[in-house]
C-alpha cells in the first residue's frame, strides 16, 4: 500500500483572496519568490521577464550564491532592501511550505521533506504499525529485553512465555521464580525478580508468620525497652516527689482499649498515656 | 472385623505414658488419649477398605500413613510448633474441635499418600474437603522449613562412605550416585494448556530430577521445570550441573585406575543425559566390546538405584503417581519436595515402606528413553579409564 502524499499545492484561492484584500497583483501563476521581489520592488513590470530566473532553484548552495551574488559596492538603500529581503523570505519560508528557504546565513537548515519521497509501506504484523499499542508492544519488549542477559538481543515477540517456581536443592534458598521463553527446541531462562515493594502485601507462608509474628513481638518489647529508657532520661526532670518505678506500673496498668474502639473513654485513656509520658 | 476399639485404646494410653519423651511429659494423659481418637476412628472407618489393608494395628499405620508410628511422632514433632491449634482460629472437625496436630499430619499423610481427592480424605477423617486442603497445605508449607535438613549433598565423609559402597555395589571407584529424572503429569485449565508444559508424550508434566545414594537417599533434587524440556536441558538448568562445572561440586580427591589414570568424582545417569567428565552414561550401539558391556552392566547396576528410588517416591506418595487435577504449577514443586523430604526422612528413621504398598515397575511408564547424542571428550576419556579398569580389575580377580 502506498501512501498518499499531500497535495501541498494544489489549491491557491486562500492565497489569492489573502492577496486581493491586501492590494496586491492576484494572478494565478505568481510564485511566492517573484512576490517578494515585486513586494520590494514597486514597480512590478520586469517581473514575467524574471520568472525564469525565479524558477525553483536547485539545493545547492553555489547556485544560491549564483542568482544572489553579494553586490561589492551597493548603496545603503540596497542593502537596506537586501537584508529587509532577507528578513521577509526567512519569515516566509517559515510559514510557507516553499521550494527552497532562502538562507543568508551559512547554517542552512536541511529540507524537512524527502527528495525522492518512497513507498510507505506497513509493517507486516500489524496494519496499525504508528499506533500507540504498537509502540508500547515495541517499547514493553526493549524493557524486557534489557534486563534480559542471555536474552538480550533477541526478538522476545517469537517466544512463547511462562512462569514457573522452580526448586533447586542446590541453589541458595532452594525456591526461585524463572520466566521461561521457548521458541520450537530453544528455551531462554530468566530469573524473575521479587519485588521488595509488593513484600509487605505477600500473603506469608506459616513459617514464615511465626517469624514475622516474633519479631512484632521484640519490637514491641523494644519499643517498651525505650520508653523505660525515656523515663530514666528523663529522671533529672522529674519532680522529687515521683517515684519512677510507680509510674512505669501506673503506665503499664492502664487498661488497654482495643486498637479500633470508638469508644471516648478510649481517647481519654491515650491522653492519660501520654501525659504520664510527658511527665 | 473391626478393630477392638476401648482395649487397644487403654494399652495404648498406659503405653504411650511410658514412651513420651520430655517435650510429651507435659502433655496431660488425657490430652494423649484425644490425639489417639483421630486414629481408631479412622481406622475403624477405613479397616476394610481394600483387601491389602493389614488386620494388625502397627501394619495398618504404616500401610496408610507410610511410616511407622515412631517416625509419625517424629513428624509431628517436627511440625508441631507451626500447627497447633490455637483457639480461635484454630482448625476445627465437624464436631467443632480443635484438630490435634497428630490428626492434622495424617490428614496431610493421608493426602499425599493416596493421591485421592480432598473429598474422600475428608470423609474419612470425619472432616470436610477445605479442611484437607488447608491442612495438607499448612504441613507441606512447614516441611519445608522444617525438614530440609533431610535434604542436602553430604558433608565429605560421607560422601566417602557413598563412595565405597557404590564401588562395592558395582566395582567403580570414585561414584557419587545416580541421577535420574521423572515425570510429574498433571491436568491443566484450559486458558493455561500452554505447549511449554506440554512432554513428548503428549502430557502436561512438570520435572523432577534427583540424585541418589546407596540407600536410595535423595541427594540433591530439582523440580518445578516444564516437562517440555529435554533431560539434558533440564539438567543444564539445574544448580547442580553450574557447580560442577565450576569445580564447586564432585571436585573430591582423584582416583587412580588400575593401568594408572586419574578418575575423578562422578555419578551415573542414563542415556537420556549428556557424557560428561562428571557424569558417566552408558556405551550405545550393538555391538559392544566386553570391556564396554561390562561397563555398561555394571553402569546399569547402580543406575537401577536411582530408577527403583523414583519408583518408590511415586509408589508411596500416589499423589505424585496419579494425573494431578489443575494443580498450582507454583505450589506443586512444594508437594514434591515434601514427599521427597519424607521418603529420606523413612530412610533416615531406619523405616521402611510396609511392602503391600503399591510399586509400579518404571516411574515413567509409558515414557520412551530420548538419547542425548552429546559426548564430551573429557568424558569420554574418563568412561574410557573406567571402562579399562573394570576389565583390569575383572581379569586380576579371575586370575
Amino acid at each position: 500500500m502506498l501512501c498518499s502524499m499531500p497535495a501541498v499545492r494544489s489549491s491557491h484561492g486562500w492565497l489569492e483572496r489573502l492577496r486581493a484584500a491586501r492590494g496586491f497583483h492576484v494572478s494565478s501563476d505568481l510564485d511566492l519568490d517573484h512576490f517578494l521581489l515585486s513586494s520590494s520592488d514597486p514597480n512590478p513590470t520586469h517581473a514575467p521577464s524574471d520568472r525564469k530566473d525565479s524558477a525553483l532553484p536547485s539545493l545547492k548552495s553555489p547556485q544560491i550564491s549564483e542568482r544572489h551574488p553579494r553586490p561589492v559596492g551597493r548603496s545603503a538603500a540596497e542593502e537596506k532592501d537586501q537584508r529587509l529581503f532577507d528578513l521577509m523570505s526567512n519569515v516566509l519560508s517559515e510559514l510557507f511550505v516553499m521550494g527552497e528557504p532562502w538562507e543568508s546565513g551559512l547554517d542552512k537548515k536541511s529540507s524537512r521533506k524527502q527528495l525522492k519521497p518512497r513507498a510507505c509501506v506497513p509493517s507486516a504484523s500489524s496494519s496499525v504499525g504508528n499506533s500507540v499499542a504498537h509502540v508500547k508492544k515495541v517499547r514493553t519488549n526493549g524493557v524486557r529485553s534489557r534486563g534480559m542477559g542471555q536474552v538480550r538481543d533477541l526478538d522476545m515477540s517469537a517466544y512463547s512465555r511462562t512462569e514457573a517456581t522452580v526448586i533447586d536443592t542446590s541453589s541458595p534458598g532452594w525456591k526461585s521464580q524463572k520466566l521461561l521463553f521457548r521458541k520450537g527446541m530453544v528455551w531462554k531462562v530468566k530469573e524473575r525478580k521479587v519485588w521488595t515493594v509488593c513484600t509487605k502485601k505477600r500473603k506469608f507462608g506459616l513459617v514464615e508468620k511465626l517469624i514475622v509474628d516474633k519479631e512484632r513481638l521484640r519490637s514491641e518489647a523494644d519499643l517498651k525497652g525505650q520508653r523505660k529508657e525515656t523515663f530514666a532520661s528523663q529522671d533529672e526532670g522529674l519532680p522529687r516527689n515521683v517515684d519512677l518505678e510507680n509510674a512505669i506500673k501506673s503506665d503499664d496498668q492502664i487498661p488497654r482499649r482495643p486498637k479500633f474502639s470508638r469508644s471516648p473513654r478510649a481517647s481519654y485513656y491515650k491522653k492519660q498515656e501520654k501525659l504520664l509520658v510527658k511527665a | 472385623m473391626a478393630p477392638p476399639k476401648k482395649l487397644k485404646k487403654a494399652k495404648r494410653k498406659a503405653k504411650d505414658s511410658s514412651k513420651c519423651n520430655s517435650s510429651t511429659e507435659t502433655r496431660t494423659a488425657e490430652s494423649q488419649a484425644s490425639d489417639n481418637d483421630w486414629w481408631y476412628s479412622f481406622w475403624h472407618k477405613n479397616y476394610d477398605s481394600g483387601p491389602d489393608v493389614p488386620i494388625e494395628e502397627d501394619e495398618a499405620f504404616k500401610f496408610f500413613f507410610r511410616v511407622s508410628k515412631k517416625t509419625f511422632e517424629y513428624i509431628c514433632n517436627l511440625v508441631r510448633e507451626d500447627l497447633i491449634s490455637r483457639p480461635p482460629s484454630g482448625l476445627i472437625n465437624i464436631e467443632g474441635r480443635l484438630l490435634s496436630v497428630e490428626k492434622q499430619v495424617a490428614i496431610a499423610l493421608r493426602r499425599l499418600a493416596s493421591g485421592e481427592a480432598q473429598v474422600s480424605v475428608g470423609g474419612a477423617f470425619g472432616v470436610g474437603q477445605s479442611t484437607v486442603s488447608q491442612v495438607t497445605w499448612r504441613f507441606i508449607e512447614s516441611m519445608e522449613e522444617r525438614a530440609r535438613h533431610h535434604l542436602r549433598w553430604p558433608e565429605p565423609e560421607r560422601v566417602e562412605q557413598i563412595k565405597s559402597e557404590l564401588e562395592a555395589k558395582s566395582g567403580l571407584p570414585n561414584c557419587c550416585g545416580a541421577i535420574d529424572a521423572t515425570h510429574i503429569i498433571m491436568t491443566l485449565p484450559a486458558i493455561e494448556s500452554s505447549d511449554d508444559w506440554c512432554d513428548q508424550e503428549s502430557n502436561y508434566s512438570m520435572f523432577l530430577q534427583v540424585i541418589v545414594d546407596h540407600q536410595m537417599r535423595f541427594l540433591d533434587i530439582v523440580t518445578g521445570w516444564p516437562g517440555r524440556m529435554t533431560i539434558s536441558r533440564l539438567l543444564k538448568c539445574s544448580g547442580f550441573y553450574k557447580l560442577c562445572e565450576s569445580g564447586k561440586r564432585l571436585n573430591g580427591l582423584l582416583k587412580v585406575s588400575a593401568d594408572g589414570a586419574e578418575v575423578r568424582e562422578f555419578l551415573v545417569g542414563n542415556s537420556a543425559y549428556p557424557l560428561l567428565p562428571w557424569l558417566m552414561i552408558p556405551y550405545e550401539g550393538k555391538e559392544l566390546s566386553p570391556p564396554m558391556s561390562t561397563f555398561n552392566a555394571k553402569h546399569r547396576a547402580l543406575n537401577l538405584i536411582a530408577t527403583r528410588a523414583l519408583s518408590q517416591l511415586k509408589g508411596a506418595w500416589r499423589i505424585l503417581h496419579k494425573v494431578m487435577w489443575r494443580p498450582d504449577k507454583h505450589k506443586l514443586p512444594s508437594i514434591i519436595l515434601v514427599c521427597c523430604l519424607l521418603h529420606n526422612i523413612i530412610i533416615d528413621n531406619s523405616d521402611e515402606l510396609h511392602p503391600n504398598v503399591m510399586l509400579s515397575s518404571h516411574h515413567d511408564a509409558g515414557y520412551k528413553e530420548h538419547i542425548c547424542q552429546q559426548i564430551d571428550s573429557h568424558g569420554d576419556t574418563m568412561r574410557e579409564n573406567l571402562c579399562r579398569h573394570l576389565h583390569l580389575s575383572l581379569l586380576t580377580a579371575n586370575k
